[in-house]
């Protein structure tokens, strides 16, 4: 099955990858002692055993097992075994990445795969990109290609890091940079937090613009993560636990768990069987239709484990459908069922909210259903999409669908989405916006311009780059009518009396 | 009379895992029959142990569909797969790049089973519109016509859903059927939705993709399962004499499994009624033109108690949807089974070169043109060769093709 190499740079990318190690292991039904076992787990387990058995080398390395016939069941198997996950822990600080080397699942982690530094990158892109990476170069492209080379099937790398600090923006464009100078052929998937709306970092703006840029130039697909958008999510979903049971979690791990969540969604078509084939490869061929536009908003349903009932019906389906399609559960601020008032038009209210929101075309989308879902369901909703979303008129057939056998841990089915659309410029605009206020006073830019490598013209070009791509997204949304027309048939119609041979 | 099948990608293997299990449903009951026999021949090499082996080479270019494949009491030793992630839905991806991976041993392969025994024919299954089934298809099957010119090469070629199921379905259907219309003499085209909507009205509300495979598995295998009289050799080549016409559609009568028991009783008009309805309600458009059926040539495959007499199949005779350039004697044909097939007491398959293809065609063209003139998603096909001029003479030809039809 095909196989990924996760790669965590600086703060928020380890703590995501915190929680991310945990969910696969429930995932693939590792229990953490001898005795227990997952009660969700089970669900899965006694169906799906032959696939999670399969997809296990997904994203562990098990060249060091010995015996054809393994099968793991809690941890002192795997680490008996000697499996190793494919990850590259990266961070110029100890202290997130030590939760790592100290905690239950330490034996996970390869020495060589952790990368730390200190002191950290004091919130600088340059002090990450320019400084750090030129010495962590050898290290850092050493541990990756050795993981590389324990894959026999690798679909992609995933890079996870955040893009206002100092240490995951800046490296992680350096390492993203180097990834596609060194394996060209293979994916890079970038799960990216933007910070909007509750910058903690003042050089925020830079980092972002900074990093942005290279994410259009080198990445292949982008998953933006909208700070806001998550903080929303997690309130509500708070909102929506509390009523039901107490919820002691923080919100960060929260945040952090719908991150981990929507990358086990998206991995999913390429780790486990499915009707309707889904490979990770396969979005971008299917989402990007011009080069450099890949920002995909993304979204899934059910978020939490207790949300949502396992009961399923058509009509609990469907509804779980609309919800990974509403605005509520984006990842972005972006609203794909945008045309669903249109015969209710009759309230202003709804008038005013159908204009908001008209701005935006959408390029393609993508709806992965796992577990129940049925040919039928999918049938239906593509039928809904097609007409509720704001497609442009020759992308309007633009909707891939995938099925997916597995369901996630705990639930007997779920769906993920993906658009792509012109709402990706409410993110460019709020962050130009800022970069362009902090650049007119050229404040803290000494900081930037100290570290060797750096110009000053950096600032211009990357503003640049991010104003092109936001041009082209605002040129798409433009309906062009003209029409050339198709090509004439080249035959002779009368052909009626010819021999039978 | 042998075949060897080739199953191309994900949809292909899953269908050429159906069929054989139909053929071996059909089949295992039976004890040395000249049909058991002749079947037999047809589809298994029957190893020294006993154990029969499907005739077949599964191609794909992700272990996934063949990884889990249950093991059976017949098996599938030709396997070619590698573990290189899929063609990414993109037909220059498989067309020129894998298809170098996997095609040196399914030639060898081929060479093999030819050493073994006389095949007569090379049946291909893919679907058009993934990346894997359609791209690596294409150029296997290139590779087979020039290998082996005489060589009976048919494919049955499996259309993707109008309204999508990928983004760039269009591109590659229009691609891939372009190839095999100038590589081959013939293909069996499936229209999705045409199979969904047999499905929905006979079988249960929700649909998988199992049950169109069954649907599709049926349809083939009722055609091509061994006729045993002598006086009857069908042979689907005599369907596609002209060289622009090379497009077949199958229509059967495929039974309810829901309202089974409410069937009607087992006539053949009472089969051929349903099938008759459908060209006769057939409404399709090419610009301002509105078309009617209109059939070139057509084949009658029955199978079951007692031949269909002449007047239960006068509709054949009546000139009204036929074209009238082409001799009666030539236009139509009918073949007969006596044995029951699939266990059902009757069963009858109409095999059409006609017309009722046009609306597929004109749509999947309207679409990749709408998208082709934006250049949209056209930079994944020029990294992987595939030339904006390639596309212009992909789409020249289908544009002949489907003005061809429209005239008939």
């Amino acid at each position: 099955m095909g196989e990924f190499i996760i790669v965590q740079v600086g703060q928020c990318g380890n703590q995501i990858g915190g929680s991310l190690w945990p969910s696969i292991l429930e995932e693939y039904n590792i229990s953490k002692s001898d005795h227990e076992n997952f009660k969700n787990g089970l669900i899965n387990a006694s169906k799906y055993c032959y696939e999670i058995k399969e997809s296990f080398n997904s994203f562990f390395d098990i060249s060091n097992v010995n015996c054809n016939n393994y099968s793991f069941s809690n941890l002192s198997d795997l680490k008996r075994n000697k499996v190793k996950a494919r990850a590259i822990c990266i961070d110029m600080e100890e202290k997130v990445v030590s939760r790592f080397s100290k905690s239950d699942l330490k034996f996970l982690f390869d020495k060589k795969a952790i990368i730390t530094n200190y002191p950290g990158s004091a919130n600088n892109w340059a002090e990450g990109y320019f400084s750090h990476g030129s010495k962590y170069k050898e290290k850092i492209l050493e541990s990756i290609v050795s993981c590389a080379e324990g894959c026999d099937n690798l679909h992609g790398f995933v890079l996870l890091y955040s893009m206002g600090g100092g240490t995951g923006s800046g490296l992680g464009s350096y390492i993203l940079e180097q990834l596609e100078d060194f394996f060209p052929n293979i994916d890079r998937f970038v799960a990216c937090v933007y910070s909007t709306g509750s910058e903690d970092v003042i050089t925020a703006p830079y980092n972002m613009m900074l990093a942005t840029q290279h994410l259009i130039e080198y990445a292949t697909c982008v998953f933006p993560f909208e700070n806001r958008a998550l903080q929303e999510i997690t309130t509500r979903k708070n909102i929506a636990c509390e009523s039901k049971f107490s919820s002691i979690s923080s919100p960060f791990e929260d945040m952090n768990s719908i991150v981990v969540n929507l990358l086990l969604n998206i991995t999913s078509g390429s780790r486990f069987t499915g009707q309707m084939n889904f490979d990770v490869n396969a979005i971008k061929t299917n989402m990007v239709p011009f080069p450099k536009m890949h920002f995909l908003s993304s979204s899934f349903s059910p978020i939490g484990i207790n949300d949502w009932p396992t009961v399923s019906s058509n009509s609990t389906r469907e509804k779980n459908f609309l919800k990974a399609c509403s605005k509520d559960n984006q990842m972005m601020t972006f609203n794909p069922l945008v045309l669903k008032f249109q015969n209710e038009m009759l309230n202003f209210e709804l008038f005013e909210i159908l204009f908001a929101d008209v701005g935006q075309a959408v390029i393609s989308g993508m709806l992965l259903g796992r577990g129940d879902y049925t040919l039928t369901d999918m049938r239906k909703y593509i039928k809904i999409l097609q007409k509720k979303t704001p497609f442009l008129d020759w992308s309007d057939k633009c909707v891939k669908m995938g099925l997916c056998d597995v369901p996630p841990v705990g639930h007997a089915f779920s769906m993920l989405s993906l658009f792509n659309s012109s709402s990706v410029i409410n993110l460019f605009d709020c962050m130009s916006s800022k970069f362009q206020t902090l650049l007119n006073k050229k404040a803290h830019t000494h900081h930037y311009t100290s570290i060797e490598g750096f110009d000053f013209d950096f600032f211009y070009e990357c503003q640049n780059t991010v104003a092109d791509i936001r041009e082209m997204y605002e040129e798409i949304k433009i309906p062009d009518t003209s029409t050339i027309p198709r090509l004439q048939p080249n035959i002779n119609y009368e052909y009626k009396k010819f021999e039978i041979e | 009379m042998s075949f060897l099948s080739f199953c191309y990608g994900h949809c292909g293997n899953q269908i050429g895992d159906v069929l054989y299990s139909t053929i071996f449903e059909d089949i295992k009951n039976d004890n040395a029959s000249l049909y058991f026999n002749n079947s037999l021949k047809k589809w298994f090499n029957v190893q020294r142990n006993g154990k029969w082996e499907a005739r077949c080479i599964l191609v794909d270019t992700e272990n996934k569909v063949i990884a889990t494949r249950k093991h059976k009491i017949y098996g599938f030793k030709n396997v070619v797969t590698g573990c290189y992630g899929s063609s990414e839905n993109n037909w220059a991806y498989g067309y020129n790049c894998q298809s170098d991976l996997v095609l040196d041993s399914i030639l060898n392969m081929v060479r093999k089973e030819n050493e073994k025994r006389h095949i007569t024919s090379y049946m291909n299954i893919l679907s058009s519109g993934g990346g894997s089934g359609s791209g690596v298809g294409s150029k296997v099957i290139e590779e087979l016509k020039n290998e082996y010119p005489k060589k009976n090469i048919l494919n049955a070629v499996i259309l993707p859903y109008l309204n999508g199921d990928l983004n760039t379905q269009n591109y590659n259907t229009i691609l891939s059927l372009a190839k095999l219309h100038s590589a081959t003499d013939s293909s069996v085209l499936f229209e999705n939705d045409k199979l969904y909507y047999t499905c929905s009205t006979k079988l249960r509300n929700n649909i998988n993709f199992n049950d169109l495979n069954k649907v599709i598995a049926f349809q083939l295998a009722s055609i091509f399962q061994p006729l045993t009289s002598e006086n009857d050799t069908f042979s689907i080549n005599q369907l596609t004499t002209h060289n622009l016409f090379k497009y077949l559609q199958l229509k059967s009568s495929f039974p309810s499994t829901q309202y089974y028991k409410f069937e009607s009783s087992q006539t053949w008009r009472n089969k051929l009624y349903p099938l008759i309805k459908q060209y006769e309600e057939f409404k399709g458009f090419k610009d301002t033109l509105q078309l009617k059926t209109k059939i070139m040539m057509s084949a009658v495959i029955t199978r079951g108690k007692d031949k269909p007499t002449v007047k239960e199949l006068e509709w054949f005779q009546s000139a009204r949807n036929f074209v009238n350039w082409i001799p009666k004697d030539y236009q139509f044909s009918q073949s007969h089974e006596s044995r029951h097939f699939c266990g059902r007491e009757k069963t009858l398959t109409i095999l059409t070169n006609d017309n009722n293809i046009c609306n597929f065609l004109n749509s999947t063209i309207e679409n990749a043109w709408k998208l082709f003139t934006k250049k949209a998603y056209l930079h994944h096909y020029e990294k992987h060769d595939v030339s904006i001029e390639e596309f212009q003479s992909s789409f020249q030809k289908m544009e002949d093709i489907l003005a061809g039809y429209s005239n008939l």
